[in-house]
């Protein structure tokens, strides 16, 4: 075996440790709850990833996609007296059925208009939230949500739901990862590089794009289920335009296109503004320039410091910050 | 002789402006069509016509006995006319055998339900699409730079790369949209070479050029387009010897060697 191999089956078995026991050394709730926070965002983000990052089409209405995936659980559950699996299983439903129908107004239009399709789908879920009041709750919210029970455990604290947020994120990785690098993967590239060349290999561009938008939204609407049983309480204003915006940021802070980037970005997204607290009221704005140095500076994201062509010895990162590395343009008229 | 493909008066309007007018002509089986024409003589409204990117706005196209006008693109591609396109269209972000793979797309049959759930079939599928690009891209004489992302290729070479593409989705006939434009002499041998040796594997072809050489060294049958009409039709010889081409398109001092 050589080196390299070793290293990362080291690395790797470092990282699985520090991840099983981190939540039995640190016992402070609240940033358990961040945590579990972190692997929500993660699932939201591989997600988006299909759509935003591959498929290249802005979606800004992931906030409304978290939202009914939460809502439908949760009501499902409250008024049927469901038990909260089969809530998690509707919410996926739920997530097949948005994308499907999310999926049609991305065949007729594209760029800022399809931004804005997508925008209006995220305020009306939202509004439809508040103002349904007799059926949702309205701005109250649903408070006491059941919790998940599964082989006999009742996921109702931040730590026992760390573990199972834990193996989800990570299948839904593997899975993630696996559409990523197959035929799938490439073709929705394909779209984002040449929408024209790819209808003349044959490819229903039609149903690619569908697929690509279900595959988010199941992502999102499960997260939003998983959300929902995290905080025990659900309310219209959490999903807003600003969550929205929030996702696309750790997708492009990540590293657009590849699911290691997409966890980069959620983790990094979610844990730094915590680390930056001790500035109180600043905190958001240096984090906010934090992420906008990010993003001139890398425009590939995190990830391609150790990826790709942009691949560097750790001393030399230092100087991308200097010179800003751009993809190349190739010239393509003759 | 069989037709391949037939158009049967084929009308484009753009708005008022017409494109192509009530043209007609048949692609006969074993043979090198080729369409000429000055610029803005609709040869590549004609092109997209056939590949079903426009549509006719009166008149019909069949591809052997199916019609194929008002079927969609990707409709068309999966019957077997495989294109290239005048300026190139390739998938920037992506290496050359990346590029290779999507036109093998429809190769690959598994759903993504049985995806999910069958890694091992999933795999073998995906080493299938991969061991028959590779063979592509050898046929191509692109195996040394097979990894290589398209963009960083010169174009001689990206234009081989979208003949491969073309070549990956198996198709009976290829439409090429100005191959050489561009080349030079040495790239332009190299892509004659190969389109002949295509069309030996029992390719047909209609071939869009502007290089007379080209066109008239390996063509069987000739059709010239002129404001969006057909103005002749016929061998290499008998067009090198019509008048109203010569006046329309080759100009006067054309000679016949």
């Amino acid at each position: 075996m050589d080196m390299k191999k070793t290293t990362r089956i080291v690395l790797l078995g470092i990282l699985s440790v520090g991840l099983l026991i981190l939540p039995i050394i640190d016992k402070n709730g609240y940033r358990q709850l961040l945590f579990d926070q972190v692997f929500i965002n993660m699932i939201v983000v591989m997600g988006l990833n299909f759509i935003s990052g591959l498929t290249g089409q802005m979606n800004l209405g992931t906030a409304g996609i978290i939202g009914c995936g939460a809502y439908a659980s949760t009501l499902l559950c409250m008024k049927l007296n469901l038990p909260v699996a089969v809530g998690f299983l509707a919410a996926i439903l739920m997530g097949f059925i948005i994308g499907q129908c999310l999926g049609y107004p991305s065949l007729r239009v594209s760029g800022v208009y399809l931004s804005l399709t997508t925008i209006g789908f995220s305020e009306i879920t939202r509004l439809v939230l508040t103002n349904w009041i007799g059926f949702t709750g309205g701005s109250a919210g649903v408070p006491n949500i059941p919790r998940l029970q599964l082989f006999g455990i009742t996921f109702d604290s931040a730590f026992k739901n760390y573990y199972l947020y834990l193996v989800l994120a990570v299948l839904l990785a593997i899975f993630a990862s696996r559409v990523v690098y197959s035929k799938w993967g490439r073709a929705f590239k394909a779209i984002r590089d040449n929408i024209e060349a790819v209808s003349a290999c044959g490819i229903d561009i039609a149903k690619l794009k569908i697929l690509a938008f279900t595959l988010a939204a199941m992502y999102g609407c499960f997260a939003g289920a998983l959300y929902a049983n995290m905080v025990g309480y659900i309310n219209p204003t959490t999903f807003n335009l600003d969550l929205s915006i929030n996702y696309l940021v750790m997708l492009m802070l990540g590293g657009i296109g590849s699911v290691a980037g997409n966890i980069i970005g959620a983790v990094t997204v979610t844990l730094l503004p915590e680390f930056l607290r001790f500035m109180q009221n600043y905190y958001w704005l240096v984090f906010s320039i934090i992420a906008l140095l990010f993003a001139v500076f890398l425009p590939n994201g995190i990830v391609s410091l150790f990826t790709g062509k942009d691949k560097k010895a750790p001393w030399g990162v230092l100087g991308k910050f200097w010179i800003p590395k751009r993809e190349k343009e190739g010239k393509t008229e003759p | 002789m069989k037709t391949i493909l037939k158009l049967d008066n084929v009308v484009k309007n753009f708005s008022g402006l017409v494109a192509v007018r009530n043209l007609s002509f048949e692609i006969e089986e074993r043979s090198i069509h080729a369409l000429i024409g000055p610029n803005g003589s609709g040869k590549t409204t004609t092109v997209n016509m056939i590949a079903g990117v426009l549509p006719v706005t009166n008149g019909e196209i069949f591809y052997g006995d199916t019609k194929i006008s008002g079927l969609r693109t990707f409709e068309i591609a999966r019957l077997g006319i495989g294109r290239t396109f005048q300026n190139l269209k390739l998938f920037g972000s992506m290496s050359v055998i990346e590029n290779l793979m999507i036109g093998g797309h429809q190769l690959a049959q598994m759903g993504i339900l049985r995806f999910m759930f069958s890694f091992r079939k999933a795999g073998q599928e995906e080493k299938l699409l991969k061991e028959k690009a590779e063979q592509i891209v050898n046929y191509i004489g692109l195996y040394d730079v097979k990894n290589e992302n398209v963009k960083s290729l010169p174009y001689g070479k990206q234009k081989m790369v979208e003949l491969g593409r073309a070549l990956m989705t198996a198709p009976k006939l290829l439409l090429l949209d100005e191959p050489a434009a561009g080349l030079n002499a040495s790239e332009r041998k190299k892509f004659v070479d190969i389109i002949l040796k295509t069309f030996a594997t029992g390719i047909d072809i209609l071939l869009i050029e502007h290089n007379m050489d080209v066109v008239m060294n390996i063509s069987n049958q000739i059709t010239v387009l002129n404001f969006g009409a057909k103005i002749a039709e016929g061998t290499p010889t008998e067009i090198k010897n019509n008048r109203e081409v010569i006046k329309a398109y080759l100009g006067d001092k054309f000679k016949v060697d």
